[in-house]
């Protein structure tokens, strides 16, 4: 293992049981490695196994096979537990499940309280955490009266006052509106960029993925693919063959690529629109 | 069925210190067999329009016309009726409380009392049509099965009061690609064969451009926005004032436009993708001439 | 609208009452209530009544905001008057018809008890009206906390109790929205007899067990990824601290308890 990464999995396999006593695997020997301060994207669909991964990397799930670093400690060995779970901190699908607090800054003090932090210092560090994700106008308000995003930033303010080095989003944008994905998307970018805090965000949005700096793409237990966004992108069949959608960008030029026009890969949109002008008034 | 809103509004809470305007004289006509897309965001009042539909709530003034029934404050619409109106909540798997899958899906058609057998063959169909096997699914516990098709067990339910207007309200929210298609496709797909009104509550203007040929566009308790949707997304800047995205394809034409010579540009009308890629291909693999 | 419905009736604001420590609060009604059954006389209801209204004073809530907690027992208090009169005897008759009698005696207690009700109701309202739920629960975990050494689990109890107050609205919109589904699927809920109504409820009743359930069991996952590990070396980010209004509350209380021993008959 080398000084940059933050987290490794190395040959972790899990299985939980299935219906009627079948045993099921739902990892396979899965070695990978998450550098400090990058931006992850996992793919993959509905029982791929990308839950089960995100789990594992703070010790919620312990690996049956193999080992899962975090910055060096191995989750298995109980004592470091804590000191695990406050370095990686996780966004949960659900937003009304994963407040605790009946007000906002309680919720974000959860886990400083059951870090034992002195109540002086808390104060402090809950309006930091919750000026890092712009909620702090929300101090006392009540979480059911907040939007499903402003909920997710909340659970990540939560996160942001226990000092993480990752904070991993397990599907944390799938239930929101494209107003509040953004915001939660804005955020953990803004995180990544300014505050050093290295990204996990496990979706099922292509498009989510564009701008980070790894993708991962898991099937059936196994990593697929891994890469830059290009060059996972890039394998639109493959992807297609395993259920997975790609940006709309990359689609189209894929298509227009496949009648024989002349297109080079790109991602977003903004370069689509320059080559087909380009060829349009080039032709 | 041909569903008429005339000015209508609707206020929570009337007088009491809770009182809020959901819905602020609506009015539309959607013609029987349309498939409308509701766009608008969370709180625009799309829930509350769905929900006088089915005379779940009663319009606080204006009418509501649904075929030949007129719905107004005073004017409940009759329990017989409702079955003509499905409505297929967010998060319809929430629902779900039989034993078995069969039971579950039967439990609408049963409490408009229809004979078992009729029951019965309606189960099996609705089951069929949003692609489950009927024997293999029907003993089943609804708890023991994925996300994805407890939500079509759900909308099965639906399904078999065999309505002539289906609702639903953000049906693909919270699924994988793939669950989503299932589910879209399953929709579109009933709504054809059985000549449905279709209403699709929906955040993603992709969707909406897939299937809708008529838009609503909510904001604020108002329609915003109404009309084809070539029409809609030509108002790309009122679009973008309510803080709404056009869909990728629109996007794209109008970037491509800007860059392009006037008579060079792509109709606007363009939206779906199938449509885009035709033009690109028609357009860039024609040598130019001269 | 079920979501409209305010949760316990707590005002913010800003009073006396409101910034008192709940612990002094709550020790305050204990010994209110045990003075409340003292009370034996005019004399001593008369003091409880002016007091009772002095608190409702220092809680800057209108009166009859705070008189309004009296509607779901005014039934029970009509009822113990009612009671009195007809059946205590003893002292001037006041009104006889044949075997019926209205005597001094049962006029007293109906005036004397209906008052100790209604003291003792407006009093914990005014408690839980000045005091937000979690201010309640966390005065209750301080002040059980002895009991945690003889092996009471206080910390999971208050636990418990906040996240209870956390989910209620939530459920309730919940349970508002799986009423409407099943509304829609054609269930009727209003009519029926009382069996087939009881029965009705099933469709509404699973799905919100189903959904508690699933919701604890994230909650809980959530609760574990965040460190949570039980009451052990927790902190916790309110402190309770008494102020000058609590000392003020313990001398009110102190005279108060000795007024009403001097005076009680």
């Amino acid at each position: 293992m080398n000084e940059e990464s933050l987290l490794a999995l190395q040959d972790v396999s899990y299985s939980y049981d299935g219906e009627n006593g079948s045993h099921v695997l739902v990892l396979k020997d899965v070695d990978l490695t998450i550098q400090k301060g990058s931006f992850v994207s996992v793919l993959g669909h509905n029982g791929s196994g990308k839950s089960t991964m995100a789990k594992l990397m703070n010790a919620l799930l312990l690996p049956e096979g193999g080992r899962v670093l975090v910055a060096g400690m191995d989750t298995a060995k109980g004592e470091m537990v804590w000191e695990i779970r406050r370095h990686v901190g996780m966004v949960f699908q659900n937003p009304d499940n994963q407040i605790v607090g009946a007000t906002v800054e309680d919720d974000v003090a959860f886990g400083l309280e059951n870090m034992g932090v002195d109540p002086e210092q808390m104060r402090q560090r809950i309006d930091e955490a919750l000026a890092s994700v712009g909620m702090e106008a929300y101090l006392l308000a009540q979480p059911h009266r907040l939007s499903g995003g402003q909920k997710q930033r909340v659970a990540i303010a939560g996160i942001m006052a226990m000092r993480p080095s990752v904070i991993i989003l397990d599907e944390a944008t799938a239930m929101l509106d494209p107003q509040g994905r953004q915001e939660v998307l804005q955020l953990v970018k803004t995180l990544n960029r300014d505050e050093g805090i290295t990204i996990i965000n496990i979706t099922h949005f292509p498009d989510e993925a564009i701008y980070s700096d790894r993708v991962v793409v898991m099937n059936a237990g196994e990593v697929l693919m891994e890469g830059t966004p290009e060059e996972v992108f890039n394998q639109v069949e493959r992807l297609k063959k395993v259920g997975l959608d790609v940006p709309f960008a990359v689609r189209i030029r894929h298509v227009l690529a496949s009648k024989g026009i002349d297109l080079p890969f790109v991602l977003h949109q903004e370069e689509l629109v320059e080559h087909v002008c380009r060829l349009l008034l080039t032709r | 069925m041909q569903i008429t809103f005339d000015q209508v509004s609707h206020v929570y809470g009337k007088g009491t210190p809770f009182e809020r305007i959901a819905l602020h004289d609506i009015s539309f006509m959607i013609p029987s067999g349309s498939f409308v897309g509701i766009i608008g965001q969370t709180g625009s009042g799309k829930s509350t329009l769905i929900q006088h539909l089915n005379g779940l709530l009663l319009p606080s003034a204006g009418k509501i016309t649904l075929g030949d029934t007129v719905i107004t404050a005073k004017q409940r619409l009759p329990h017989e009726q409702r079955r003509d109106i499905g409505l297929v909540f967010q998060y319809p798997e929430h629902q779900l409380f039989e034993e078995t899958v069969a039971k579950d899906v039967a439990f609408g058609p049963s409490n408009f009392e229809l004979p078992e057998a009729m029951v019965d063959a309606r189960v099996r169909e609705a089951l069929e049509i949003v692609g489950l096997d009927y024997e293999k699914v029907k003993d089943r516990s609804p708890f023991h099965m994925s996300g994805g098709q407890m939500r079509r067990v759900a909308l099965a339910g639906v399904l078999a009061m065999q309505p002539k207007v289906l609702v639903l309200d953000e049906p693909t929210a919270g699924l994988d690609p793939e669950g989503r298609n299932l589910i879209l496709e399953a929709i579109y797909r009933i709504h054809q064969e059985q000549k449905l009104t279709t209403l699709l509550v929906t955040h993603s203007m992709e969707e909406a451009a897939r299937y809708a040929d008529y838009m609503l566009v909510l904001a604020q308790g108002k329609v915003a926005l109404q009309g084809k949707p070539d029409e809609v997304f030509m108002q790309a800047e009122r679009l973008r004032e309510l803080a709404m995205d056009v869909p990728e394809t629109v996007a794209f034409v109008s970037r491509l436009n800007q860059m392009l010579p006037d008579k060079e540009g792509l109709p606007n009308s363009v939206y779906r993708e199938e449509e885009l890629i035709a033009h690109l291909l028609e357009r860039l693999s024609v040598p130019k001439e001269g | 609208m079920l979501q409209n419905i305010a949760i316990g009736q707590y005002v913010p604001g800003h009073s006396f009452l409101h910034r008192a420590d709940p612990r002094s609060k709550l020790l305050f009604i204990i010994l209110f209530a045990t003075l409340v059954f003292l009370a034996n006389n005019a004399l001593t209801y008369a003091v409880l009544i002016a007091f009772t209204l002095y608190a409702g004073l220092l809680s800057r809530l209108s009166l009859g905001y705070i008189l309004k907690s009296l509607k779901p027992v005014w039934i029970l208090i009509v009822f113990t008057i009612v009671l009195h009169i007809f059946m205590t005897k003893g002292g001037t008759v006041y009104f006889q018809w044949g075997w019926f009698t209205v005597e001094e005696r049962g006029v007293q207690q109906a005036i004397f008890i209906s008052f100790r009700l209604g003291l003792l109701v407006i009093i914990s309202s005014l408690l839980t009206l000045t005091t937000s739920p979690i201010d309640l629960t966390e005065g209750l975990e301080r002040l059980l906390g002895p009991f945690a050494r003889i092996g009471v689990p206080v910390h999971d109890i208050a636990l418990m109790m906040s996240i209870a107050i956390r989910f209620i609205p939530t459920l309730m919109e919940e349970t508002d929205k799986i009423i409407k589904a099943q509304t829609a699927r054609g269930a009727n809920f209003t009519s029926g007899s009382l069996i087939k109504r009881a029965q009705n409820l099933i469709p509404i009743a699973i799905p919100l067990f189903v959904s508690a359930f699933r919701r604890a069991e994230d909650l809980a996952l959530a609760m574990e990824a965040r460190g949570y590990r039980g009451g052990v070396g927790r902190t916790r980010l309110h402190k309770l601290a008494f102020s000058w209004r609590d000392a003020g509350m313990a001398v009110a209380g102190v005279l108060l308890a000795i007024t009403i021993g001097w005076w009680r008959a």
